[in-house]
């Protein structure tokens, strides 16, 4: 009994010790800093036209926004939209008062119809590109460097507004890297 | 009652969206700093990063018209997260001496980054990551409005050790400035078993840049991603053997505002199992300091025939 108790207790020390020995071992390290990536960089053409909206209509912009890697990298792009003081966003039907703006990168003019609330809806959230969030027949999801995308947007108007003021949306186009 | 309503929301929208003067710009932004990794920072310092490193947050407003221009210190997304960093505990670690700008032309915003981390034991050995967020405000009113933004990542380790307070570094002469560029390069169809002069076949060789007032000492290396803090591009496998990339100086001194060219070589064994793939290769350039090493990243992607 004796002996297992000692050799349990030597375990013990010997373990302790190790730890010991590798903390003492241990020595601050000195500072590295690396920029691994040097040159992020976008542009993007606005704003956009919609023509004539009417309540409770939905509308595809007559023109797209060219978007352009300008960088030397490749770049993701996020998207998200800040709301007008009287109208909230929202990625549904819009009600009164409320709007819907979708975007989807696309070479040509996309049909109102291809646009999905699931995948091509915007929110005051930035949201990162993928496949298919926000994806036409191009995405905003690795941009090689100098290449540019065409963004288009669909705006779907309130069902009714009692807003009498001019309103002003913007859509927020940022690039990281990777 | 609902017919007046629409009738006045249609003259709104008419007058928002079809009257309004509609002359389609360009605008953009850019910075030097897309992603910097910070190793082996103490717990209960605060860092300069100007001070330590050289190092600000500067954006070009690369608009041809006046911008104001906002940086914001975020936690980063679970999907924008690299190299196994966690989310920043507390954004209130990273503040900007300056976040908001009016920017003419060309104009730029300069930040000093100051990271204060607490000093707290949990901390010692974690990676994290932090966001910062520069983007465009809207600079018109009535109507769609696309402005542009650049998330930065700062990626920072916390040393294992503490150190005595009177040991740290919070400040040196290092800098972290200086170019290698560029900061891609592409090759196609590189040959197995042959020795591939990359300036011979695309006209590229690295160029290295000290935009400092002394004379500094830089080494390139070639590494593998996984030993490198860069992330593995789709489609691309990392380098199988580092030196299989070389240069024709892997040592040198730059004077002040000097530069200098390097060539690049590429030599594949002729081996069945390189045959058809892709390859990428970290090229490093670091400036060796007594407190603080800084480095600078490239990129090189090798399809093989």
């Amino acid at each position: 009994m004796k002996t297992k108790f000692f050799i349990i207790i030597c375990c013990i020390l010997l373990l302790l010790s190790i730890d010991l020995s590798s903390a003492l071992a241990a020595n601050p390290a000195n500072i590295n800093a690396t920029v691994t990536i040097q040159n992020l960089s976008v542009n993007a053409t606005g704003p956009m036209g919609f023509g004539t909206v009417v309540v409770g209509s939905a509308t595809v912009s007559s023109a797209a926004s060219t978007v352009t890697n300008d960088g030397n990298v490749t770049e993701t792009y996020s998207l998200n939209l800040t709301n007008p003081g009287g109208w909230t966003a929202v990625q549904a039907t819009p009600a009164d008062e409320q709007y819907c703006l979708s975007a989807r990168f696309n070479t040509t003019q996309p049909a109102s119809g291809t646009f999905t609330y699931a995948d091509h809806a915007l929110s005051t959230t930035s949201t990162a590109c993928s496949a298919t969030e926000f994806a036409g027949d191009q995405t905003g999801l690795s941009v090689p460097a100098t290449q540019t995308r065409s963004l288009w947007l669909k705006f779907e108007a309130p069902s009714s507004t009692t807003v009498t003021t001019q309103q002003t949306i913007v859509v927020t186009i940022t690039a990281s890297a990777g | 009652m609902k017919i007046t309503r629409n009738v006045i929301f249609i003259c709104f929208i008419l007058m928002l969206l079809i009257n309004m003067p509609f002359k389609v710009k360009a605008g953009g932004l850019s910075t030097q700093l897309g992603e910097v990794v910070i190793e082996n920072l103490q717990i209960g310092q605060t860092y300069n990063l100007k001070k330590l490193i050289n190092l600000q947050l500067i954006v070009t407003n690369a608009s041809d018209y006046a911008v104001e221009l906002k940086m914001e210190v975020l936690s980063p997304d679970k999907s924008e997260l690299r190299q196994g960093a966690e989310p920043i505990p507390d954004t209130a670690w990273v503040k900007l001496s300056q976040n908001f700008f009016k920017l003419g032309p060309n104009g730029k915003a300069i930040s000093d980054i100051i990271l204060s981390v607490p000093d707290n034991n949990r901390y010692l050995g974690k990676k994290y990551q932090v966001t910062i967020w520069s983007h465009t405000l809207p600079g018109g009113s009535g109507g769609m409005f696309v402005a542009c933004g650049l998330k930065s990542r700062i990626i920072l380790t916390l040393d294992k050790v503490r150190k005595a307070k009177s040991e740290a570094i919070t400040s040196s002469d290092a800098r972290i400035d200086f170019k290698l560029r560029p900061e891609q390069i592409f090759l196609e169809k590189v040959e197995l078993g042959r020795v591939y002069d990359v300036e011979k076949n695309t006209g590229i060789v690295l160029k290295v840049t000290n935009p400092s007032e002394r004379e500094q000492v830089f080494k390139l290396q070639s590494l593998k991603v996984r030993n490198s803090m860069a992330t593995l591009v789709e489609e691309y496998q990392d380098a199988p053997d580092t030196s299989y990339l070389k240069f024709s100086e892997n040592r040198f001194v730059l004077p002040p505002k000097g530069a200098k060219t390097i060539k690049i070589y590429l030599n594949f064994p002729q081996k069945k199992e390189y045959s058809g793939k892709k390859y990428m290769f970290i090229i490093h350039a670091l400036a060796e300091g007594e407190k603080v090493t800084t480095g600078v990243y490239s990129r090189l992607y090798a399809s093989i025939k």
